[in-house]
């Protein structure tokens, strides 16, 4: 949302560094780079797509990652823009701003089982990466589930704060997060919270860690996302009566694995083995639960094979992550587009860092736009892969599609 | 989202307005269309022969393109100096400080500290130094925080009291670097259980005006009206009103708001409303009156470098750039971050600069100053 937008990563950096009067080596010591790293990345000669040095950047520059990678995108598409188009009506109902005063408000004589199909709707579009859609019928959506709720009382009201939870993440946080706005993704886990607060349920409260940890990633603060997501794990492990909870569980060795490739304050080895650890741990427990859809997530076997992908990409393992994904399936994952275009996109940005293999990463890239679009417009590693391709030797008809796709992203080329 | 548009010739805001126009695919008959403004207007802002100086309008424009005010004004701006730079970062402290949810084991602070903390930090903004308040912001809400988590008995009113100004002074500095999500996160933050205490709520009105929504600030203030009898809710409701083109009413309630004011410092400052209104609905010989008749030795700094962009405003409106750029560097020097970071004072350099002969170097310090050029 700042620095200036029609600017390559490395370009953003440079002038980023440059705004805050810091040398090159000044901003490498403060990272934990070499300056000859720092360097290439601001001339375009490497590639910059990894989260941990985006949030070391972001962190020694002193701003959120979004920021350096210039996220929310402008956007290049009726789609993007429908979603950015959305983003101002979406913030007032985030911040529970109205017209009326609450009193005057009048609860929608909306039966309860009709909002849990629209919510049901609104993770059903997340999950198919339509975000203008999803983005548009949110404020709604929620306010008519805060005016539900606020007119029920008892114990009636548990039903609808699990709703407005489900409604809030992950269609509304996530959504958020993927465009690239930060401080609303957080506002929407702070109201889910406050919603989740109120049921008192140990399972929610694990539920409200898991999206807080996102958040927290997103922010650049990798450590306390850990700790966030170990505390949720924590709850959770005292409570783990049904599959839906071990599905969370589940989920939260994944994210924990996440947030452990972007933390840079652990040796790279030790790194690594925990990030093992996690995933040995989901892996377990996938088998336990085979494919679920609980809290409107993915979490299976073909989940965590998709983690192994994307944790080796994040790790720098890119021969590793290539090989982890023949196994894979993603197309299991047949209600969540969203999911599968991640899984081609950290493909392909592995891909791009293996010498000769450029070809196979644009066609990567591709596959990944193929499915869903939106995602991977909005998303800033596989940008930043865009750019760094179109500057490589390439044969014609590869060079060809990539300059289609980074049209299409709205890069300036 | 910044859009630089390096072909256009307008200033900060019309190169923004003219890149998303042709984003959106409207021209300028359709956008004036919708929003009242004349077409030359929007040709003008476009290609620097004008320059925004009305929130009303700039609200508007937003709405019609359907975008946030920022992404017409560029906020939060990239750090031009040390202590611009020092002072953006006050976003990232303090998203960190929020976002922490673990329970503060470190020990808690003692009442009398933290209530000098914030009469520091208080002065600051009163000084409009923005610097010097970044720098003590962090601290000072972690502080109020502990504070909270350790009183008990007579000292938790007191403490609740310091952690929401606390709150509502980190969250009006955001405001105006444009970090408008953490600024309500603060104040959301910021309030005790259900009680919206009234510094929260003037705030949030002033939030509200910034995000180019009138008619919620409206709703907000009168909502406000039961939390006490103050001065300020008036006054800012009454640039609410000028925003929304009902004069009026704006006039009513700067009545309302020099009635309550209790002292010279209060009523200075509702002369500077007046003449910031009359600015709004366009009438810049009458903001210039106004202007001149605030008692500017009852403001503090940040009052007066505000007063000074209105008269400033003012004279440029009246084709008198030379006066226009002298308030201007005047309201600078008076307190300079607080101006430079204003969106429309830098239309308003950014304008100055090919009018004024007589201070043209003195503008074209303030533009660089300010990362303008």
């Amino acid at each position: 949302m700042d620095e200036e937008q029609a600017r390559r990563i490395g370009e953003r950096l440079r002038s980023a560094r440059r705004q805050r009067g810091m040398s090159l080596r000044n901003l490498a010591g403060l990272a934990g780079v070499s300056v000859g790293y720092l360097s290439m990345v601001e001339n375009g000669r490497r590639l910059l797509d990894r989260s941990s040095h985006i949030t070391a950047f972001a962190e020694a520059l002193q701003i959120a990652p979004s920021e350096l990678t210039g996220q929310p995108f402008a956007p290049a598409d009726p789609h993007a823009s429908a979603a950015h188009e959305a983003i101002p009506a979406l913030r007032l109902t985030l911040m529970g701003i109205t017209m009326a005063t609450p009193p005057d408000r009048r609860p929608p004589r909306v039966p309860a089982a009709v909002l849990a199909e629209r919510v049901e709707k609104a993770n059903r579009l997340y999950h198919a990466a339509e975000y203008g859609t999803l983005a548009a019928g949110l404020p709604a959506l929620l306010s008519d589930l805060h005016a539900a709720a606020e007119a029920a009382i008892g114990a009636a009201r548990h039903p609808l704060l699990k709703l407005l939870a489900d409604a809030y993440h992950p269609a509304c946080t996530l959504l958020l997060k993927n465009l690239g706005y930060t401080d609303l993704a957080f506002i929407a886990v702070t109201r889910a919270s406050e919603a989740i607060a109120e049921l008192d349920d140990p399972v929610y409260s694990a539920l409200s860690g898991f999206f807080h940890t996102h958040v927290l990633m997103s922010a650049g603060s990798p450590t306390q996302a850990l700790a966030q997501a170990t505390a949720a794990a924590n709850t959770l492990e005292a409570h783990l009566t049904s599959l839906a909870a071990h599905a969370l569980l589940g989920e939260l060795h994944l994210i924990s694995a996440t947030s452990l490739t972007q933390d840079r304050q652990r040796p790279g080895k030790a790194r690594a083995s925990e990030v093992r650890g996690h995933l040995a741990e989901a892996a377990n427990l996938a088998g336990r639960t085979g494919e679920t859809r609980a809290w409107h997530l993915n979490f299976g076997p073909t989940n965590v094979g998709i983690h192994k992908v994307s944790l080796n990409t994040d790790l720098g393992l890119h021969g590793e992550a290539v090989t982890a994904g023949d196994g894979v399936h993603p197309e299991a994952l047949e209600h969540a587009p969203g999911r599968q275009a991640a899984f081609h996109a950290d493909l392909g940005r592995s891909l791009s860092h293996l010498r000769g293999r450029e070809a196979d990463a644009v066609a990567a890239l591709l596959t990944a736009e193929q499915i869903a679009p939106q995602r991977i417009h909005a998303n800033a590693p596989v940008r930043n892969t865009v750019e760094f391709l179109t500057d490589r030797q390439l044969p014609a008809h590869t060079a060809r599609d990539l300059l289609g796709l980074a049209h299409r992203i709205g890069l300036p080329l | 989202m910044r859009e630089l548009d390096e072909t256009a010739a307008g200033g900060p805001i019309g190169a923004r307005l003219a890149a998303w126009r042709r984003r959106r695919g409207l021209t300028w008959d359709d956008l004036a269309s919708n929003t009242g403004l004349e077409p030359d207007y929007l040709a003008g802002l476009e290609a620097g022969r004008e320059w925004m100086d009305r929130r009303g309008r700039l609200a508007a424009l937003a709405t019609a393109l359907r975008l946030d005010v920022a992404d017409l004004t560029g906020q939060p701006y990239p750090p031009r100096g040390e202590e611009h730079a020092a002072v953006r970062a006050v976003a990232f402290h303090l998203r960190r400080r929020l976002v922490h949810r673990q329970a503060d084991t470190a020990p808690g602070v003692l009442l009398e500290d933290l209530a000098e903390r914030t009469r520091a930090a208080a002065r600051a903004n009163a000084a409009g130094d923005e610097h010097h308040l970044a720098l003590a912001l962090p601290e000072l809400i972690e502080a109020a925080d502990r504070a909270m988590a350790a009183a008990a008995g007579p000292g938790r009113e007191e403490a609740v009291r310091l952690r929401v100004d606390a709150h509502v002074l980190g969250a009006g500095l955001l405001r105006r670097l444009g970090y408008k999500d953490l600024a309500w996160m603060l104040l959301h933050r910021a309030r005790p259980g259900t009680l919206e205490p009234l510094p929260v709520l003037v705030e949030e009105v002033r939030l509200l005006i910034d995000l180019g929504l009138p008619e919620y600030a409206l709703a907000r203030a009168e909502r406000a009206e039961d939390a006490g009898a103050d001065w300020q809710l008036p006054a800012l409701a009454a640039v609410a009103q000028a925003m929304a083109g009902h004069r009026p009413e704006a006039e009513q309630l700067l009545a309302t708001a020099a009635e309550r004011a209790t002292d010279a410092r209060e009523s200075s400052l509702v002369v500077a409303a007046r003449a910031a209104v009359a600015a709004e609905y366009g009438d810049a010989g009458e903001a210039a009156d106004h202007a001149r008749a605030a008692d500017q030795e009852a403001l503090s700094s940040a009052g007066r470098s505000g007063l000074l962009l209105v008269a400033a405003a003012a004279e440029a409106r009246q084709d008198r750039a030379d006066q226009a750029a002298a308030r201007l560097v005047e309201a600078e020097a008076v307190a300079p971050l607080r101006l430079r970071l204003d969106p429309f004072a830098r239309d308003l350099v950014a304008a100055l600069i090919d009018r004024t002969t007589v201070q043209a170097a003195a503008v074209r310090d303030l533009a660089e100053r300010a990362g303008l050029r």
